[in-house]
């Protein structure tokens, strides 16, 4: 009874092995991640051309965007459809400031992204909606305003295309920013204060009675997740050159595919940020490879959508 | 008496300093729940490096005197001092941040969080940027386990740990925290011998360090063995504040139990005759590993067998293994002389045998809908033509003289049942199984939660029930309850019958409580 089972140093030893351990977790997504390559070389030599992979980087960064922030959301026990909306009005703003200096765009974008998420956290803490409910109202809310702005006229603008032209060495800086951003989240996730509460806070009472400030953290998921969909209508202004209030629709519905297939639970509490970085990836490639085999986009929809059917039904299968 | 305490009254609003020994002091606490008053001028304190254990029966006032100095319930009248300052809003944060913490029956503990995460949620050692020091937290976690002398892999999930593992970590949890005042609901009940010396140990050594302790529990023994002062709650009320040397395991059972039992007085019903031959249903040798073992018992038509027990002992397990909710791992059901086995609730009900469990909101009742529809699930089957419509005329009817027979107040019955109050939901759930015109009808805490007049009223019914010819099972934690009703009673403990008893012959109910009472404190593992 009186030694521990493990001394000290080894366990600073397993303190390190911490990382690799989730990634061993991870494997089967790896895998899944990984067959669909290999699947895909074969389908189409096209396929593994470095300019292709690049590519998916690229059209992947809109929806890694929304998903980075739904992870946040969908960890707290919520969810968040009005992603796709705020990505609408972000574009929108930014093309009708076409002219002004665009680092104060792109604030006034994020900051009525994260002031409607933050509303929408406001709606379920405070008000006690379900999120579900806040945020469907927000959706439409957020579309109409969207629409209102110039009665539904997309606005064209080259002004924000240098972004995606822009290449670091031959990785496109689009691919880097929601990457980057999704490895940031994740150090976050996994290694601060803020983060570790993060996984409490599907369950308030006892998250609450333990001392954390549930409240606090669950506006502030739902404001980080409108910032992450701002960013995304500003990647897709500067993809697409146009603003235009009929954007995003259905990618809501896209980003809780990708969360779900990174292996994150519905109800909260269990999940990670890698997942959902692997999630949106594996949509790219099949779109990608889908796209390439010239695959009709109506039966596109069908496979994507099989496609999540079967990955979370082996999530389900590994935790059981 | 009363003087002194307007004294003490006096003293406090001169400010005086009384906090340097007192922890936490309430005074007149009152709490009523739609239908129930739970809590009726409540007086409690606890001082600097005391034990004080709370003792009473299911459904004395324990629990909600806890949540109440937790924040989680809010007191309708009452006075609540931490540390001599009078405290006007708690919640559980500001409970947590004054220094005390609490070890619930259900712990607050994380399943897919590590031990260590677990141990520091809230207080993790961090960086000025809010990075987690995780070396310094685990490493933190392994010097309060084994400070606790209880070494466990601090990288484990809590959801693979078992139970006493994990009332462990939530001790160690509580401790992390530096708290002044440690509240513990029931912490023993799943630990074994030797977790539980351990468990004593700490409560000594954080005894010494000056830290109150409220303890409650239903093994006497331990109270004798660390406990300073015992208070008896019964029926919402302190019937008593004592040194624990002062009194001995009788006069605080006698206090947990002696209430008044005018309303449980056999009513004329139980001269009826039994037809002692009818054997209904019988059971042989039913054991579920790691749950009950070898359970047997006969039911005769018109008997009201009652089971008594505390919690823990298992009934509510063995009813469900028996109607097929987890079915036991080994033994023999006859039903009217024949060998059946159950599988499924479904099943147990197409045979006659019913169930009305002990949580009506959880298990029982659909709250948002509406009454009839809460009556008539149980005979939908019935109650439909080939093409499955409902016979909807045949359905008022029955409402109609159910409503008649058990007298449930409503003011529609489209009325949801959950505006109900909780008699009359309970007799929502008496008319349910009573519609399906079952041969067997096992009730679990039949009144727990509602009023004294709906009792005498529920007593009825079942005895009517039973008289009809049924053969009627009552689980009640209340001993007079299962004294008055029963015509035969079976004491279960830890998981096994431990004595077959006959009201008629006048048996006490300290004597049941003697047989209740988990007999070995330290079994072996």
């Amino acid at each position: 009874m009186k030694e521990a089972p493990i001394k000290i140093a080894e366990r600073e030893k397993l303190v390190s092995l911490r990382g690799f351990k989730e990634l061993v977790l991870r494997l089967s997504l790896g895998l899944i991640l990984g067959g669909l390559v290999i699947i895909a070389s074969f389908l189409s030599p096209a396929f593994l051309n470095t300019k292709n992979v690049l590519n998916i980087l690229s059209q992947s960064s809109i929806l890694g965007c929304l998903a980075i922030g739904q992870t946040l959301v969908i960890l707290s026990a919520g969810i968040d459809l009005s992603v796709g909306s705020t990505l609408a009005l972000s574009s929108m703003i930014c093309a009708l400031l076409a002219d002004y200096n665009i680092v104060l765009v792109f604030l006034i974008a994020l900051g009525v992204g994260s002031g409607f998420g933050a509303v929408s956290g406001v709606f379920v803490q405070k008000l006690r909606i379900p999120p579900f409910i806040a945020t469907l109202g927000m959706m439409s809310v957020i579309r109409g305003i969207a629409l209102v702005l110039t009665w539904g006229a997309p606005i064209e603008t080259r002004r924000y295309v240098f972004i995606a032209e822009k290449n670091i060495g031959v990785v496109p800086l689009l691919g880097i920013i929601w990457i980057s951003i999704g490895l940031v989240m994740h150090f976050v996730l996994i290694q601060t204060r803020v983060g570790h509460h993060l996984f409490t806070i599907y369950d308030e009472e006892k998250s609450s009675t333990s001392g954390v400030d549930v409240t606090k953290l669950k506006i502030g998921v739902y404001a980080l997740s409108g910032f992450f969909a701002s960013l995304g209508g500003i990647l897709y202004i500067s993809r697409l050159f146009h603003g235009y209030s009929m954007a995003g629709i259905g990618k809501e519905l896209d980003s809780i595919a990708a969360v779900l297939i990174g292996g994150t639970s519905l109800f909260g509490g269990k999940g990670s940020m890698i997942g959902t970085i692997i999630g949106v990836i594996v949509l790219g490639i099949l779109e990608n490879l889908m796209n390439l085999l010239n695959v009709s986009m109506y039966l596109q929809s069908t496979v994507r959508g099989l496609v999540v059917l079967l990955v979370v039904y082996l999530n389900i299968q590994k935790t059981t | 008496m009363i003087q002194t305490q307007f004294q003490f009254l006096e003293e406090e609003m001169k400010g005086r300093d009384r906090s340097r020994n007192c922890l936490i002091e309430m005074r007149g606490i009152h709490k009523s729940f739609p239908g129930v008053h739970a809590l009726k001028g409540v007086n409690f304190d606890l001082h600097e490096g005391e034990v004080h254990c709370l003792v009473g029966e299911n459904g004395a006032g324990k629990s909600t005197l806890i949540k109440i100095l937790s924040g989680v319930y809010h007191p309708d009248e009452g006075e609540i001092y931490f540390f001599g300052q009078k405290i006007r809003k708690i919640n559980p944060y500001i409970a947590r941040e004054m220094g005390i913490s609490f070890i619930y029956q259900e712990l607050d503990l994380f399943p897919f969080l590590t031990v260590g995460e677990n141990i520091f949620l809230g207080s993790e050692p961090c960086s000025r940027l809010g990075r987690v020091n995780w070396k310094k937290l685990y490493c933190g976690s392994v010097q309060i386990l084994d400070s606790l002398n209880f070494p466990l892999d601090v990288k484990t999930k809590v959801g693979n740990l078992t139970v006493a593992e994990r009332q462990m970590v939530a001790v160690a949890k509580a401790l992390c925290r530096k708290s002044k005042v440690l509240v513990m609901d029931e912490p023993s009940a799943v630990l074994s011998g030797k977790e539980l010396d351990v468990l004593f140990d700490n409560i000594k050594r954080l005894k010494e360090e000056g830290v109150g302790i409220i303890y409650i529990s239903h093994r006497l023994e331990e109270i004798f063995e660390i406990g300073d002062r015992v208070t008896v709650l019964r029926d919402g009320r302190c019937i008593d504040t004592a040194k624990v040397k002062d009194v001995t395991v009788q006069e605080i059972t006698r206090k947990m139990v002696g209430r008044e039992v005018k309303l449980y007085k056999k009513s004329l019903n139980s001269e009826v005759s039994l037809n002692r031959e009818k054997i209904i249903l019988s059971v042989v040798g039913l054991t579920k590993h790691g749950l009950f073992q070898d359970i047997s018992f006969e039911l005769r038509r018109g008997e009201v067998l009652g089971f008594a027990g505390l919690v823990g002992a298992r009934r509510t397990e063995v009813m469900k293994s028996l109607i097929g909710v987890e079915p036991a791992d080994r033994g023999k059901i006859y039903l009217e002389g024949k060998e059946i086995t159950i599988r499924s609730p479904k099943q147990a009900l197409k045979l006659g045998i019913g169930y009305v469990p002990e949580n009506r909101k959880e298990e029982g009742l659909v709250g948002c809908r509406p009454v009839v529809e809460n009556i008539s699930y149980s005979v939908l089957e019935k109650l439909s033509n080939c093409l499955s419509f409902l016979r909807m005329s045949q359905l008022k009817k029955l409402c109609q003289s159910l409503h008649k027979t058990l007298d449930i107040k409503l003011t529609s019955y489209k009325q949801p049942v959950e505006n109900l109050s909780g008699g009359n939901q309970q007799k929502v759930v008496l008319a349910r199984w009573i519609a399906a015109q079952c041969k067997v009808l096992i009730f679990d805490e039949p009144t727990r939660g509602i009023d004294v007049g709906a009792k005498a009223e529920v007593h009825r019914l079942i005895k009517k029930l039973a008289t009809e010819g049924k053969g009627i099972i009552v689980i009640s934690s209340e001993l007079p309850e299962v004294l008055a009703l029963s015509t035969r009673i079976l004491v279960m403990s830890e998981g096994r019958i431990t004595a077959e008893v006959l009201p008629e012959q006048g048996v006490t109910k300290e004597e049941i409580l003697k047989f209740a009472l988990p007999k070995s404190l330290k079994h072996e593992e």
